[in-house]
């Protein structure tokens, strides 16, 4: 089920009120239900496999762990069979058609005609998350840097523990599994706790509904004929894009770490107002945090990192980005957004010599307000132009909408109003930037204070506190892009 | 360590009770307003003093734009209420009928029964559904009824319990009437009564009643019309059932009503059955809104016969003899100050001036436009029969204060004079006398008149 569903609105309830009158012991067991029970609102027959990567990792632990100082052969034997069954599940349902695709591609060049698939394979949610975090638990284990769990209940609990299971964070097995071994026995009930949990669902649930949902209105209208369009409407799309991605992604991460908050647990923080980074490298740290760190400890460090030779650390980057951008959709174009991202950084690097001596001769006030506005500047919008790859449907579709964003741009079309005929109304347009203006205040706390929503919030006198509670539930009930459009042409017949 | 728990229940408490305000009123104010129909009828309804209504009108539009209630009254003196809402199903009708029964203890009520026929319940428009649920205050019959027409406890349903999930699109297309509505006085001066004097573009054809045919009553329909017969006579008040004249009705689904009507005991009238039959007269091309409504024309005529129904089959206590105004009194004085009245035909201001002077509710503002003689601007306000304020205009200034419930300004800026009533501009130069008519009952204006001399 989705966390903005009606399901979901009586299923956290009664998850949350019978977590806490249980007895202790029962604790884990009923989370580990919940959460079968959440994924299996999507497709239930999915739920095996869950299972299936649940019962190969953990098997894998416990293998590794018995046959420890034995032979080192032999683990990493068990790892490489435990990487190759989740991933060779992940590959199978997410990339099946890709790589068919692809195959079909290559070979045609050489006059093969390869058959179009037979196979009808829908996508299981949340498999590139719950995949993975197991599979990070069995490096980890094979590493040494965490024991491997005997309990079952408890280590299928932290693969599908339900508030990350579809979208993250992607947890660490060492911040995790401590956290769910303690619930069965430590006092859980913390008011401040709980509170501070609801506020952070209630942030996640107003980024989603108030901002992501409304901005994706006109995103959508304007990429399904983007052609028919000139470049400020394309431009507006695109940033609205950035901040409807951004929106949607971290108010599935804020809802889930107040979701779990609310039964005790602490997840990590998906994103660090990743919009107010000064550079590409800089956006990475914030942006997908769990993602981001995975990708750097499995991948990136193992392949060398930064400790090798420059040409070999660039191949490194453009790698790993390239396998980021892969996780996050079956298709070349999210290669080209992944890969985009390693030649910032990359070029980043190179300039970096050239930007000091030039910040040296012209003597700029690098810590100026205006100078850091600037580099934020730049940076959002070379994420932006990225974006354009992530969102289009192939890369020539990007490349085009690209053109297009420069080669029409009308200024003009900025004050002739075109642009609430776009999706957004007038009206829609400014409950838009309000809810944006409101985001970038609560980044810009972050960034201030390194604290998220509920800190902001229980900062306050307890009468701002209700205020801020109720102006922000009003918002989301009223402002909320859910449910059907009200037509008052529908109820125009009435006094019949 | 106490000191700091009772403290946390007290601010739990308050919070939720500052929630559920804010949430209250945010419903009040995105919820759509069916304005002449369920909205003012139902709150209409509330309004009314308790255990004063006699006789209650229950059912879909058919039963509010049929039976005129303040004809009734004038007529027989019967306190009766039109309490419906369009398209309304059968377990709606019984909704409304339990919650006439928790506020009053009428003598008779009177169901429409269009919506007996078919399956009003589970085939029901959601529009329907919308007009009958969304101003009735929330009650564990009101939960069981919306169960019963949405069948699930999902969305849906929520939506129904608490609907500003559902209106809640209607943010950008709010108006002053959505703000204000809440902080209104609700009494309703038609009685529930839908006033229209439109009349159809076409003849309404009645001459199909006669047609041979079968029709289907829904088994919950019936569950429904059961249950009423049983609260009705829980509570020791007459059912009485009734069709209003309509296109498309025939006799055939009057048999099967009858039927049902005559195995519990229950009177019945069919007004098409009356019309095919020569006993009701309507002029078919005049009485009529639309096919299946009646307009005030049509309604006169069946309430006229629904009156004599009444008054020869039940006890009901002629209302107008009653020592103080009733509000049945008080809506036919509201009624007759929207209508045109004898102080409207007068020739000349003086006399229009004194038939106004014996109303004590009207603000009369009368102005004397300057003339060759004498360039300066005179006005006068009489409140409660009595000059309130004279002013004779030499330099610009202005004068305001409150009528009713509404102000008055009256300014000079330069040449331009002005009479202002809540912002809207009311003053008529073109003429020597000018006089505006505030009425206190209706809280409007109700004449602005020039007269030459």
């Amino acid at each position: 089920m989705q966390f903005t569903s009606f399901d979901f609105l009586v299923f956290f309830p009664i998850v949350v009120l019978l977590f806490y009158v249980m007895p202790k012991r029962f604790r884990q067991l009923w989370l580990l239900l919940a959460s079968y029970y959440f994924y299996m609102g999507w497709n239930a027959k999915y739920a095996l496999l869950i299972l299936i990567s649940t019962v190969i990792t953990y098997l894998c632990g416990i293998f590794t762990v018995r046959i420890d100082g034995e032979c080192k052969r032999k683990r990493l034997f068990i790892l490489i069979a435990s990487l190759v069954i989740n991933f060779g599940i992940l590959v199978f349902y997410k990339y099946f058609y890709f790589l068919h695709d692809t195959i079909a591609a290559v070979l045609s060049v050489f006059g093969i005609k390869l058959g179009a698939s037979r196979l009808d394979i829908i996508l299981p949610v949340g498999i590139s998350f719950y995949t993975f975090q197991a599979v990070g638990y069995t490096i980890d284990v094979y590493r040494g840097t965490v024991k491997a769990e005997k309990n079952f209940i408890r280590y299928a609990l932290f693969v599908s523990f339900f508030p990350q299971l579809v979208a993250g964070p992607i947890e660490r097995s060492d911040h995790l599994l401590g956290q769910i071994e303690t619930i069965a026995h430590k006092k859980m009930w913390d008011f401040d706790k709980v509170t501070r949990g609801l506020l952070m669902m209630l942030w996640g649930f107003f980024m989603k509904m108030v901002i992501a949902d409304r901005a994706a209105v006109l995103v959508d209208q304007v990429f399904a004929i983007y052609y028919m369009f000139g470049g400020v409407a394309l431009t507006l799309a695109i940033v609205l894009f950035a901040v409807q991605i951004y929106c949607d992604f971290a108010s599935y991460s804020v809802i889930a770490l107040g979701a779990a908050k609310v039964l005790g647990i602490e997840l990590m923080i998906n994103f660090e107002a990743p919009f107010f980074s000064r550079s590409i490298r800089e956006f990475w740290g914030r942006w997908h945090v769990s993602l981001s760190s995975w990708f750097r400890d499995y991948l990136y460090i193992p392949l060398g990192g930064n400790r090798c030779s420059t040409p070999r650390k660039y191949f490194n980057t453009m790698l790993t980005f390239a396998v980021s951008g892969l996780w996050h959709g079956a298709s070349w174009h999210y290669v080209a957004w992944g890969a985009i991202q390693g030649i910032y950084i990359i070029i980043g690097d190179i300039l970096r010599p050239l930007k000091t001596r030039f910040q040296d001769f012209f003597q700029v006030r690098v810590k100026a307000f205006g100078y850091q506005f600037f580099q934020g500047l730049c940076t959002f919008f070379l994420f932006v132009l990225s974006l354009v790859f992530f969102r289009a449907d192939t890369v020539k579709d990007a490349l085009y909408y690209l053109y297009r964003m420069f080669m029409t741009f009308d200024v003009w079309s900025l004050f002739d109003e075109s642009i609430y005929y776009l999706g957004l109304d007038r009206k829609e347009m400014s409950v838009m930037w309000l809810g944006v203006l409101i985001l970038l205040l609560v980044d810009a706390y972050y960034v201030r204070k390194k604290a998220l929503f509920d800190t902001l919030v229980k900062e306050q006198p307890l009468a701002v506190q209700y205020v801020i509670v109720a102006a922000l539930l009003v918002m989301i009930i009223v402002f909320g892009v859910y449910g059907e459009g009200y037509n008052a042409a529908q109820f125009i017949y009435f006094q019949f | 360590m106490k000191k700091k728990k009772y403290f946390r229940v007290a601010a739990v408490t308050v919070f939720f009770l500052w929630i559920g305000l804010v949430l209250a009123a945010a419903n009040e104010i995105v919820c759509a307003k069916f304005i002449g129909d369920s909205t003012t009828i139902v709150d209409g309804f509330y309004a009314e003093k308790k255990n004063d209504i006699d006789v209650v009108v229950v059912g879909s539009s058919n039963s509010f734009c049929t039976v005129n209630p303040l004809v009734l009254y004038e007529e027989y003196g019967i306190a009766a209420y039109d309490f419906g809402s369009s398209s309304q199903p059968m377990n709606i009708s019984e909704l409304y009928i339990k919650e006439v029964l928790k506020r009053q203890k009428p003598k008779v009520i009177a169901l429409e029964i269009n919506m007996m026929v078919g399956d009003s319940i589970h085939n029901g428009s959601e529009a329907g559904l919308r007009w009958g649920y969304t101003n009735i205050p929330l009650s564990v019959d009101k939960l069981k009824c919306i169960y019963q027409s949405v069948g699930k406890l999902d969305a849906e349903y929520f939506s129904y319990v608490f609907p500003i999930f559902r209106y809640h699109n209607r943010w950008k297309e709010l108006s002053k009437t959505d703000y204000t509505y809440f902080g209104k006085d609700k009494t309703n001066y038609t009685k529930g009564y839908l006033e229209t004097q439109s009349v159809a573009e076409y003849a309404i054809n009645m001459s199909d009643y006669g047609y041979e045919g079968e029709t289907w009553i829904g088994e919950d329909n019936i569950v429904c019309l059961d249950e009423i017969v049983q609260l009705c006579q829980k509570n020791n008040v007459e059912l009485l059932l009734f069709k209003s004249p309509k296109e498309n009705w025939h006799k055939y689904e009057t048999k099967a009503i009858r039927a049902l009507a005559d195995e519990r005991g229950l009177l019945f009238i069919d007004y098409n059955e009356l019309y095919d039959n020569g006993e009701l007269e309507f002029d078919v091309a005049a009485d009529f809104r639309d096919g299946d409504h009646l307009n005030d024309f049509g309604a006169k005529k069946v309430t006229m016969h629904f009156g004599d129904y009444l008054k020869a089959n039940y006890e009901l206590t002629d209302r107008r003899a009653d020592s103080a105004l009733n509000s049945w009194d008080r809506a036919c004085d509201y009624k007759r100050r929207g209508e045109w009245q004898d102080f409207m035909a007068a020739a000349k201001a003086e006399e229009c001036f004194r038939q106004l002077l014996e109303d004590e509710n009207l603000v009369i503002i009368v102005t004397r436009t300057g003339s060759e003689k004498d360039s300066r601007v005179q006005q006068w306000v009489y409140q409660n029969r009595k000059m309130t304020l004279h002013v004779q205009w030499e330099d610009n200034g202005i004068h305001h204060m409150k009528i009713g419930k509404s102000e008055l300004v009256l300014s000079k800026l330069g040449d331009v004079y002005q009479t202002l009533i809540d912002g809207v501009e009311y003053y008529q130069p073109e003429s020597k006398w000018n006089i505006v008519v505030y009425d206190k009952i209706t809280k409007s204006v109700t004449a602005n008149l020039v007269f030459d001399e």
